[in-house]
């Protein structure tokens, strides 16, 4: 119940959050929104089947300093309502004690569906 | 913000300085510094903190503690196990004397736990699928990261005190272990770290994979500690429990024995924590590392208040008897490994046959020529026994809890198979049973228990990847392929595995009478597959028909002389079709309903038993469920959904007197397995109330069912 009111609350905010126009806009979005710790931006930019996940994902930013450097998304295939999107770029986190950690970006694939009309991320490979 | 740990000198101090040669090759520049400050302030070889253990604690919150760290409490010690064996994942799930310490007592439990039976035997079938027994994995924060935790006893050069001697042959077995950072382990991990695929090592890690599930496949341990200490906003005992109840599912899916642990510190005010692991423990049976315990003799219960006002980090001392206690703790369940009479010797697992390798002869276990003559006749099938096997959903993901076995007369339910595993079918003599973990197809004798890999490269996505063939006894099944899927037959007299179709199948529904029922289509990533053509092939590989299923339903009941479907027209009105094959002839059955949820065919190759289900349109609300037996020679219908309101899946008895019937009832609060016997002679349902064990939040269900004598 907890988790249906929670989405709920998010899915009102999708508004003031603003419909991504393209799969890489929704994908760009979604890293983002976690860079930044925002985990309604990245629900916002999920696909329904996603949000769950989303939130976890974000949940998972928490403890860290994070910044994302030389974000770069391009749609490497598109039919009808569904997309594939490749990024590139690096996620540099940085914790209290000093253990430095970078996630490259590059080599996966982001599945985006067009939902409601508009463009969501909805998971990745 | 969080209470994030920091390696300082004085966590490094307990340890042995000769561990410096090894950590300067691994770790970072930082940590080098700290690690030569050690190495001058003078730490002699083998010295550590003292290990004076007094036997109570005033100061504890449990008030008088017995520290003894492998003899249980009197009450504990009146349990023949240590931990009991009445959890829902243990082979037996009969009413027991269950003497175990409950959860809130977990102050109580003993520093070092024992093994249970049910976890002996997932260590068995773990092993026997691949799983090194001398390894371990490490799930967690800057708290168990080898700085800090186990790395010295990975030096070559380290030396166990005279007290710990009894150790030594532990501290060999898991040589590499201890200094192995893994894939899942690092400062700032939390639990949702660890379950995002985000966060995998690309490197190493499959797409789509989590870090957990990569170091799990990557190292192949037969133990996983799960520890995750790290405060951060918004961590509560609830979301600690999802987490860690996901964990423990997860490991035991892979025949890994979960180690939990309980934290020094109490940061969150009420050790709810604590509770809630223990809780975990205490529901699946499995091994709880009571570190909390084993600090509580240490000055101020090995908290360092010096290093942060909230009671996060431990000190030295308690960084030692961190180690210490793990040691033995492993110590303590190979023991109970070793020297439990309970296992069976499991048979070896062969190489792994891959279907693109040589033939392999070793590999054919089942000479069903020679045992079926001894299969036991039954006179009446309704005394006899179900096997099946245990869905849940949870997190968008199914988990498999294991294959099960009930006697319909006692009806006492054994889990014979790990949690993971998935049933896939029943030899045509009842004496194996065919089944898949992730990627792994097996086959499994029921008498003795004994697995045989029959492929590591099964096309899991499948939801029909392999079928064991009635008359010819051979195994077809689907592997891996490039990005798609190979579908083999896998002879068990030769052991060979010969491709049969090369691009295109995605489930195999039907094998008997010389003939292969399979369907092509494609799959995607996430794991929903579209059937787009069925094929009737015969056993040399020839095409003997297709269909295409366009807007037309597919049903699972397909025969070697069959093709059945279902059509919903363009007015809603729903019909079940049965067409032969030879004469293109139709027998058609008209519903009020929905859909078709299932259908089996009887005995007798005339009646078909079929499942409906009344959904509201817009919705998606289950309003109903019918259940009908469709005469196929006289196209009569027999509605038969008085003797139960809920049936969902089918399975017909091998005498065509009964239909085992399963569904999944919602209560609001939870799920619940329904799984009942329909008498059709004496028509009356009696339904198995021992599946309430299975109660969920979270959807669980029966997958597969079958017979057997």
């Amino acid at each position: 119940m907890m988790v249906m009111v929670l989405l709920v609350i998010i899915s009102g905010t999708l508004t003031a959050c603003g419909p991504a126009s393209s799969p890489a806009d929704a994908v760009t979005g979604y890293l983002e929104a976690l860079a930044e710790n925002d985990q309604s931006s990245a629900v916002a930019n999920s696909c329904a089947a996603w949000e769950e996940q989303a939130l976890a994902e974000g949940a998972s930013f928490i403890n860290v300093k994070v910044s994302l450097d030389d974000l770069s998304c391009q749609v490497v295939d598109e039919t009808g309502s569904q997309s594939t999107v490749a990024c590139s770029g690096k996620y540099k986190f940085s914790y209290d004690a000093g253990e430095d950690q970078e996630l490259d970006l590059s080599g996966r694939l982001f599945s985006v569906i067009k939902e409601n009309g508009e463009w969501r991320m909805c998971g990745y490979q | 913000m969080n209470g994030g740990c920091a390696v300082t000198n004085d966590s490094l101090m307990p340890r042995n300085q000769k561990l410096l040669g090894l950590q300067m090759s691994n770790r970072s520049t930082i940590t080098t510094f700290i690690i030569l400050l050690v190495f001058f302030s003078g730490v002699s070889c083998s010295s550590r903190p003292n290990s004076d253990k007094p036997a109570l604690n005033p100061d504890s919150p449990a008030g008088d503690v017995n520290t003894n760290l492998t003899e249980p409490d009197s009450e504990q010690a009146s349990s023949p196990d240590g931990q009991g064996q009445s959890d829902p994942n243990s082979n037996a799930i009969t009413p027991t004397l269950d003497n175990r310490l409950k959860p809130e007592d977990w102050r109580n439990w003993p520093v070092i736990p024992t093994l249970s039976p049910a976890m002996v035997k997932i260590y068995q079938q773990g092993t026997a699928l691949g799983n090194r027994e001398n390894a371990f994995s490490k799930i967690g924060d800057c708290q168990i990261i080898p700085d800090v935790f186990l790395g010295q006893f990975d030096n070559p050069t380290f030396i166990l005190p005279e007290d710990m001697s009894d150790l030594q042959e532990t501290l060999d077995r898991f040589k590499g272990s201890f200094g192995r950072e893994g894939y899942a382990l690092k400062g700032g991990f939390v639990f949702p770290t660890v379950f995002s695929p985000l966060r995998a090592d690309s490197s190493v890690c499959d797409p789509g994979e989590t870090p957990f599930e990569c170091e799990l496949r990557v190292n192949k341990p037969s133990f996983v500690l799960i520890s995750m200490e790290f405060r951060y906003d918004g961590r509560t005992a609830e979301t600690h429990e999802r987490y860690l109840r996901q964990a423990v599912e997860y490991a035991l899916s892979r025949g890994i024995i979960p180690i939990v642990a309980t934290k020094a510190d109490n940061f969150e005010g009420d050790y709810s924590l604590n509770l809630t692991t223990a809780e975990i423990a205490y529901e699946y049976n499995i091994p709880l590392w009571n570190y909390w315990r084993a600090v509580q003799h240490l000055p101020n219960h090995g908290i360092d208040w010096d290093r942060d006002s909230y009671g996060f980090h431990v000190t030295p001392a308690a960084w030692w008897e961190r180690s210490e206690t793990f040691l033995r703790v492993l110590n303590s369940l190979t023991k109970d490994i070793q020297s439990s009479t309970a296992i069976e010797q499991p048979r070896a697992a062969t190489e792994t046959p891959r279907p693109d390798d040589e033939v392999s002869p070793e590999t054919a276990i089942i000479t069903s020529d020679q045992e079926a003559a001894a299969v036991e006749i039954v006179e009446d099938w309704g005394s006899s026994r179900l096997i099946f096997d245990i869905k849940r959903r949870a997190f968008g993901d199914s988990n498999y809890l294991g294959i099960f076995v009930t006697d319909l007369v006692t009806h006492e339910i054994e889990q014979i198979s790990a949690a993971g595993s998935r049933l896939l079918g029943v030899s045509p003599d009842y004496r194996y049973l065919l089944a898949s973990s992730d990627k792994s197809l097996f086959t499994m004798q029921l008498s003795s228990r004994a697995t045989q890999e029959i492929s590591s490269n099964l096309f899991s996505t499948s939801p029909a990847a392999a079928v064991w063939d009635k008359t010819s006894n051979d195994i077809y099944y689907l592997a891996n392929s490039g990005q798609g899927s190979k579908l083999y037959r896998y002879q068990l007299t030769s052991g060979t595995h010969e491709p049969l179709v090369d691009d295109g199948p995605v489930a195999i529904l039907y094998a008997d009478n010389g003939i292969i029922v399979w369907g092509e289509g494609s799959c995607s990533a996430f794991g929903d597959c579209n059937i787009e053509f069925l094929h009737w092939m015969d056993n040399s590989g020839s095409e003997v028909a297709k269909k295409t299923i366009g807007e037309l339903i597919l049903l699972p009941c397909q025969t070697d002389e069959d093709y059945v479907y279902a059509v919903r027209d363009e007015n809603e009105g729903l019909s079940f079709h049965v067409q032969s094959l030879e004469t293109s002839q139709e027998a058609v059955f008209w519903s009020l309903n929905t859909e078709y949820a299932d259908c089996s065919w009887g005995p007798n190759g005339k009646d078909i038993a079929v499942t409906l289900i009344d959904r509201g349109w817009y919705s998606g609300e289950l309003y109903g469920y019918h259940f009908q037996i469709l005469h196929t020679d006289d196209n009569k219908v027999s509605d038969m959904s008085f003797l139960k309101d809920l049936t969902y899946q089918l399975s017909w008895s091998p005498d065509g007197r009964y239909i085992a019937s399963t569904g999944t009832i919602d209560n609001d609060q939870f799920y619940e397995i329904d799984l009942s016997i329909l008498d059709l002679e004496n028509l009356k349902a009696t339904t198995l109330n021992q599946l309430k064990d299975f109660q969920s939040e979270n959807f669980t269900a029966i997958d597969r069912l079958y017979w057997l004598p």
